[in-house]
């Protein structure tokens, strides 16, 4: 009694693909991921455009002009105008400045105002005062040119010549460079690292996403229709399940397949450096077995419930579950082997994301790579087994959901 | 054409006194040729569904599965298509017990709509089909005889939710036949049908019992079972409470039955004296006559007050039969009038 099982795939792969539901995702998709990475950039560069006007109330005499050069010669629009202009108040009286300062603020006519006391000169606080205090990157970029601008002028009064000054004042770049095994060398990108397991973490979600969701939809219709009954008069439960997740992964594996086309397609480079990422093909295997694993949870539950709204609730939160460590995507990135990490990577439901990031700083000590696959096979196939047994139970069961006791009273008798 | 091994293990571990007796109790003709319950038992948590349910529907005749709504008539269904597994008792078909193999060799419909409402007719009918071990081509081919004989093959690509539930309900019927299976069992099949697609359901139902196949089906409508079943059983919070064919339930339950047709008031009928039992309509009466209570006589002293267009001493309907057995408080065995197929508006008065 194979064949149905294959009867009951081919259905749900064909009848799914034609849908519009499939379509939109099969679009939506990649557009809503583009903008999530796309957009965040062209905001930042957008604040670009217009010249940002601070005052200064200035007592030293000399800092605003020395200021403003520095800016004009580090910070520059596209148009090649100045990205931030001073407007400054020379005159004594700074308490009489200050309130002018201020009203020019809350009238948006300036940024914000710096206040430059005669005792800057040997002090080490400056106010700023301004009406958004959000602006981190224009607070860091004045601090900076403050700073320097003072340092040197520290020097030159205790005469330090400008050519030492020069010297001592130069930046310094770290260049990154990775040793591998092979005693390779490598420049590490860190964009390259963190997109290669960025993607494979998204794709993964949203192959989860889509596919489970199907898989819920599928058996919460037939549970309401009572196709089922129909259904189990023609095969046997487990068929039925095994053929819906075989033919709902093979629509999943269907959109993902074309995404990845587009995107090869679209920019080539880009494959490139996601196949040289580190220990790429450890990532299949934490894809397939995350992704049974993840089935079997959707079929369970969708038996379950009985109206779609409550299929989705419960959905959600266990695909959250699986996004969590996205969440410590950039602490892994900096150390992937503390022990959290470690821990984290044991929790069956988030080996697949949590192995994925590591994998990509840093190939994982081969134990810990067999004894998390091993552990995850043997959660997929136990709770493959489990939904089973609900699935063959909770489909036929109609009205309140069943509570604990039920479920370890169905999984013995299913 | 089927394999009967008398080896069959499954039909040995059945080998309790009462089975082989059962059979033995059976023309040798007859023996094996049909589906054959015994001492069926379901529980669910704090209901037995199924209690202790025996009965034997043979090959070449309608069996009945009747009685009220929550009686157990389709857990006993869900039992026979091994959709659930019953706590005691067996089934077998012609002699031997579920298999897999046997899945396709049953035609099930069930009591609600089973069908994907977004699909297409013709996809629907000829998943349904293949799920049953035919081939995709041989499917469509059936498929498009039966649309054409259910005149719906016109509606052949269009969705199931774009037709109306009468039509729907004639897509389930396809579905449920179309493999050609041996043993037909139908949950409440005439439910939603107008009298005269409920005609073609009838001359279906007598194109099945003709090709000899077991044909079981359920219903709480009594008029429906009158008029079709050889056999039947009526149960009632999961046990049998009647069983037999129709004129034996009848002749069982004969009593000093009368029917009566008349123009007038007839209220007044339920409260006379030498009445026992008095089912009330608009303009009809089925009446029961105390014992010694002569018809001739309850004859005369009714016309005095009602103006009689037809009388008749009968056997009780099965439906009143119905109504004794299962009581007066099952309120659903009031049939509506377009299920009982009747011309009056009658109203049912219970006495």
């Amino acid at each position: 009694m194979k064949s149905k099982l294959f009867t009951v795939a081919k259905r749900e792969y064909l009848e799914n693909i034609r849908s519009k539901a499939f379509l939109i995702s099969l679009v939506l998709t990649p557009v809503i991921m583009i903008g999530f990475s796309l957009l965040p950039t062209f905001f930042a560069s957008k604040s670009e455009t217009n010249t940002i006007v601070i005052g200064t109330v200035d007592e030293t005499g000399w800092l605003s002009d020395k200021l403003s050069q520095r800016l004009n010669e580090k910070y520059t629009l596209p148009d090649k105008q100045p990205s931030y202009l001073l407007r400054i108040f020379r005159e004594e009286g700074i308490q009489t400045h200050r309130k002018i300062a201020d009203s020019l603020v809350l009238n948006e006519e300036i940024e914000g105002v710096f206040i430059f006391p005669k005792s800057i000169e040997n002090d080490t606080l400056i106010e700023y005062r301004t009406t958004r205090t959000g602006n981190i990157r224009l607070v860091n970029r004045f601090e900076s040119a403050i700073q320097e601008i003072l340092r040197e002028e520290r020097m030159r009064r205790a005469n330090v010549s400008d050519e030492e000054i020069k010297k001592f004042s130069q930046s310094l770049e770290i260049n990154p460079t990775k040793i591998t095994e092979e005693g390779e060398e490598k420049k590490v990108d860190f964009r390259t690292q963190f997109f290669s397991s960025y993607i494979f973490v998204m794709l993964m979600f949203m192959l989860i996403l889509t596919t489970g969701q199907m898989l819920v939809r599928s058996v919460v219709e037939e549970k309401s229709n009572r196709i089922v009954e129909v259904l189990l008069s023609s095969c046997s439960a487990s068929d039925l399940m095994r053929g819906k997740i075989l033919g709902l992964s093979g629509l999943g594996i269907t959109q993902v397949s074309l995404w990845a086309i587009i995107g090869i397609t679209a920019v080539p480079q880009f494959a490139v450096m996601m196949l040289s990422a580190n220990g790429i093909w450890l990532m299949p295997i934490y894809f397939v077995l995350g992704y049974l694993m993840y089935s079997a949870i959707f079929v369970g539950v969708g038996s379950l419930v009985t109206t779609e709204q409550e299929a989705q609730q419960i959905t959600s939160y266990i695909s959250l579950l699986m996004v969590f460590p996205i969440v410590l995507a950039l602490n892994a990135f900096e150390n992937p082997n503390s022990p959290l990490f470690q821990i984290l990577s044991f929790i069956p439901l988030m080996t697949p994301t949590m192995m994925a990031l590591r994998i990509s700083v840093q190939v994982p000590s081969t134990i810990e790579i067999l004894a998390t696959i091993t552990l995850l096979l043997v959660s997929t196939f136990v709770l493959m087994w489990l939904a089973g047994k609900v699935f063959r139970i909770g489909i036929l069961s109609t009205g309140k959901r069943p509570n604990m006791k039920e479920l370890i009273l169905w999984a013995r008798e299913g | 054409m089927e394999l009967r091994e008398f080896g069959n293990k499954e039909m040995w571990d059945t080998s309790k006194m009462s089975y082989i007796l059962l059979q033995l109790s059976i023309p040798p003709t007859l023996r094996f040729k049909m589906i054959s319950v015994l001492n069926l038992r379901k529980q669910f948590s704090n209901v037995t569904a199924v209690d202790d349910v025996s009965f034997k529907a043979q090959r070449g005749k309608i069996f009945g599965l009747l009685g009220p709504n929550g009686a157990g008539k389709t857990t006993t269904i869900r039992l026979l298509l091994n959709i659930l597994s019953p706590d005691d008792g067996q089934i077998t078909f012609d002699g031997f017990a579920f298999s897999s193999a046997l899945q396709n060799k049953i035609g099930y419909l069930p009591e609600e709509r089973g069908l994907y409402r977004k699909s297409k007719l013709l996809n629907t009918i000829i998943y349904f089909a293949t799920l049953k071990g035919l081939s995709e081509s041989e499917a469509k081919k059936k498929a498009k005889e039966w649309l054409a004989r259910f005149e719906l093959l016109n509606y052949a690509e269009r969705r199931i939710q774009e037709l109306s539930k009468g039509n729907q309900q004639k897509v389930q019927f396809i579905c449920s036949l179309l493999h050609n299976p041996e043993y037909v069992i139908l949950d409440e099949p005439f439910s939603g049908l107008d009298p005269v697609n409920q005609l073609l359901m009838r001359e279906i139902f007598l194109e099945q019992r003709k090709a000899g196949k077991v044909v079981i089906f359920s219903t709480h409508i009594m008029e429906h079972a009158e008029k079709l079943c050889d056999e039947l059983i009526l149960i009632n919070k999961g046990k049998i409470v009647l069983d037999g064919t129709v004129s034996e339930a009848k002749k069982r339950f004969g009593k000093n039955a009368i029917y009566i047709e008349f123009d007038g008031d007839g209220s007044f009928l339920s409260s006379m004296n030498n009445v026992a039992k008095c089912q009330l309509f608009q303009n009809y009466a089925e009446l029961e006559l105390n014992n010694n209570e002569s018809p001739s006589e309850f004859l005369r002293t009714i016309v005095a007050q009602l103006n009689v267009t037809k009388f008749e001493t009968k056997e009780p309907s099965l439906y009143s039969i119905f109504l004794e057995l299962v009581g007066n408080d099952s309120t659903e065995f009031i049939p509506k009038q377009s299920e009982l197929g009747m011309t009056s508006n009658g109203r049912v008065v219970q006495k």
